[in-house]
């Protein structure tokens, strides 16, 4: 029996919605499963609807306080110092009705992914709407409310005791689930994101590199504003390759944000679709090498809607399918959403190789990125290769 | 900020008639560079770590340390100090520390050693004048060198209802103008970018013509 991929989705990922005009907003995850549909890399019978997750499972990461305030604040009103404590109710991440089940849904959806693969029911998942990586135990935090891809990796350590690698390619340091298993040598945690020089949360410097026994298990590539594809490429083919070889992960989850592309208004990395194909081609190869193919894909940032989350994700679905002759963008899917569109879309899945001029100073920003490559992995495949060997 | 806001008041010092073995022991254990010598709570003098490494043997040869556990400090201190006072601005002390190129101010207030302010500690203060020990979104703006850019800047983030976390303003690169640094409390600065950029003023950071998304 062919073991098919699946992807978690329904309409009532739509519920994650803070407002109209926020970022964060549902729209992305419609375009891009519209594109899915209309590129027919899609059978019906790969997709599962979302279930909630339960308020235990909530409770494997997060407090009791902060689950119970969550609770509240979808239906009543809840001081608004509470809130703050929180990390609610702020302009980035605002309460919403129906917040608490939108976001246990999210949650819900990607502990499904993992339960998927542990039960053998399929190798890969893609919980598009997943991926809400600033989420700490404690508090919310960037659009995020509570931290999906920590839920998901606490019940394989719990049921199954699984060493689980987390790779995070958001342009925004994955802060949340770095400091949640910040002391546990049996998640490697690595994100590549834009220095916090410049942007929220501010975190993600080489230096932090996890604590106790947890020490060399949390690695963070931050890189130059104005990275481009070959700069980053290069950071993450020799960064995660060489950890995971170290680690020797039972499972892989690929937080997939794609809000380094040069069109994204948020961020400064300067990333094209080819990063894009790059970074799930590499991450499929890696499930199968070291995890028995083992790899929840799960989405994340990315704020330019229409021209880059629409053919973004759908490349990692395409990936996991093994499929990757992109073509132009379907005729139909142009003619049902151009007239939305504030902008021009793009006429194929793949930015052409001249879509974006070359970046000034090039030369010195890939030279910086380099130097932090050679910082990190001075000592990091030994770090992570004598702690798992010592247990 | 003043220097009685940052300096060290823990301060770990000797007598007079200490030795320099004691001197330098101390410098070592308390991984001080610079020892102050006081009696009664008075500042007689100072010693660098340079100072007591000048007069002890060379590592290379079996060097013999009763000369350094026999001969008092304040026969190598120096006696002609430059102090601070606690009510001196931060950056008075750190114009000192530069013109007089040395790398500790002892704090002296009513003839009595307070504290002591070194390098490190500047350096640690100027950070987090600068925000850098909280997150923000970072914006530099290159401003005219007149009066009011900083009102209308400061006026366009209020107005999107964000806090500032950190500001400062340095010489521009360009003759007449100056460079306003500015760290935001929010994930999505692009309302306060546009404005910014509407009301004429040119973005250093980010090059505005990256964001070509607007604010939608």
């Amino acid at each position: 029996m062919i073991k098919r991929p699946r992807l978690i989705y329904s309409d009532a990922f739509k519920s994650y919605e803070f407002a109209p005009d926020h970022p964060f907003h549902p729209l992305r995850i419609e375009l891009a499963m519209d594109m899915i549909r209309y590129c027919n890399w899609l059978k019906d019978d790969q997709i599962v609807p979302p279930e909630p997750c339960t308020r235990e499972d909530l409770l494997t990461v997060h407090p009791t306080g902060f689950v119970d305030a969550v609770h509240a604040a979808s239906t009543t009103e809840v001081n608004p110092l509470t809130l703050r404590m929180y990390g609610l109710g702020t302009d980035d991440t605002p309460v919403f009705p129906g917040m608490d089940d939108a976001a246990r849904l999210v949650v819900g959806a990607t502990l499904q992914g993992a339960k998927m693969i542990m039960e053998g029911q399929t190798d890969h998942v893609f919980q598009i709407a997943g991926g809400l990586h600033h989420a700490h135990r404690h508090r919310a935090s960037g659009f995020c409310i509570y931290n999906d891809a920590a839920v998901a990796i606490a019940y394989l350590q719990r049921q199954h005791g699984l060493r689980v690698a987390y790779i995070d390619t958001d342009a925004h340091h994955g802060d949340g689930v770095q400091s949640i298993f910040y002391d546990d040598p049996s998640v490697l945690t690595i994100s590549i994101h834009e220095t916090g020089r410049y942007l929220f949360p501010g975190t993600g410097n080489v230096e932090e590199r996890g604590r106790f026994d947890g020490y060399g298990f949390s690695v963070n590539l931050p890189l130059e504003a104005y990275t481009e594809d070959d700069s980053f490429l290069e950071l993450y083919e020799q960064s995660v390759g060489a950890l995971l070889e170290a680690f020797q992960p039972d499972f892989l989850i690929t937080q997939n944000g794609v809000d380094a592309h040069h069109l994204d208004p948020l961020t400064h990395l300067c990333l094209t679709t080819r990063s894009y194909v790059q970074i799930p081609r590499l991450a499929h190869q890696w499930a199968h090498k070291y995890c028995k193919g083992r790899w929840l894909a799960i989405g994340g940032g990315g704020y330019d809607h229409w021209r880059v989350v629409s053919r973004a994700w759908p490349i990692v679905w395409a990936e996991m399918n093994e499929i990757n002759d992109y073509g132009p963008i379907p005729e139909a899917w142009m003619q049902k959403w151009q007239s939305q569109s504030p902008v021009d879309l793009p006429p194929n899945i793949l930015d052409g190789e001249d879509d974006f001029a070359p970046m000034p100073r090039r030369a010195i920003i890939t030279d910086k990125n380099r130097t932090t490559l050679q910082r990190v992995m001075r000592d990091a495949q030994k770090l992570v290769a004598e702690r798992h060997t010592n247990e | 900020m003043l220097v009685e806001e940052i300096m060290e008041r823990n301060i770990h010092y000797v007598g007079p008639e200490a030795s320099i073995w004691d001197t330098l022991m101390l410098s070592n254990e308390k991984r001080v560079r610079h020892v102050p010598i006081v009696e009664d709570g008075k500042l007689l003098g100072i010693v660098s770590d340079r100072d007591l490494r000048d007069v002890s043997p060379s590592t290379l040869v079996d060097g013999d340390t009763l000369l350094l556990r026999s001969t008092k400090v304040k026969e190598i201190m120096h006696t002609n100090l430059i102090t601070v006072h606690p009510l001196d601005a931060m950056e008075d002390a750190a114009r000192m520390i530069y013109d007089h190129r040395i790398g500790c101010l002892p704090v002296v207030q009513e003839d009595h050693l307070v504290g002591m302010v070194t390098t490190s500690d500047l350096l640690h203060a100027m950070v987090d004048v600068m925000g850098v020990s909280q997150p923000g979104s970072y914006i530099e703006i290159e401003v005219p060198d007149q009066p009011g850019a900083l009102l209308e800047v400061a006026t366009i983030v209020k107005e999107q209802n964000t806090n500032i976390i950190s500001l400062y303003i340095t010489p521009g690169k360009r003759e007449g103008y100056r460079i306003i640094v500015l760290r935001v409390a929010t994930w999505d600065p692009r309302a306060i970018i546009d404005r910014i950029g509407q009301a004429g003023y040119t973005l250093l950071f980010p090059v505005c013509f990256l964001n070509q998304g607007g604010v939608k």
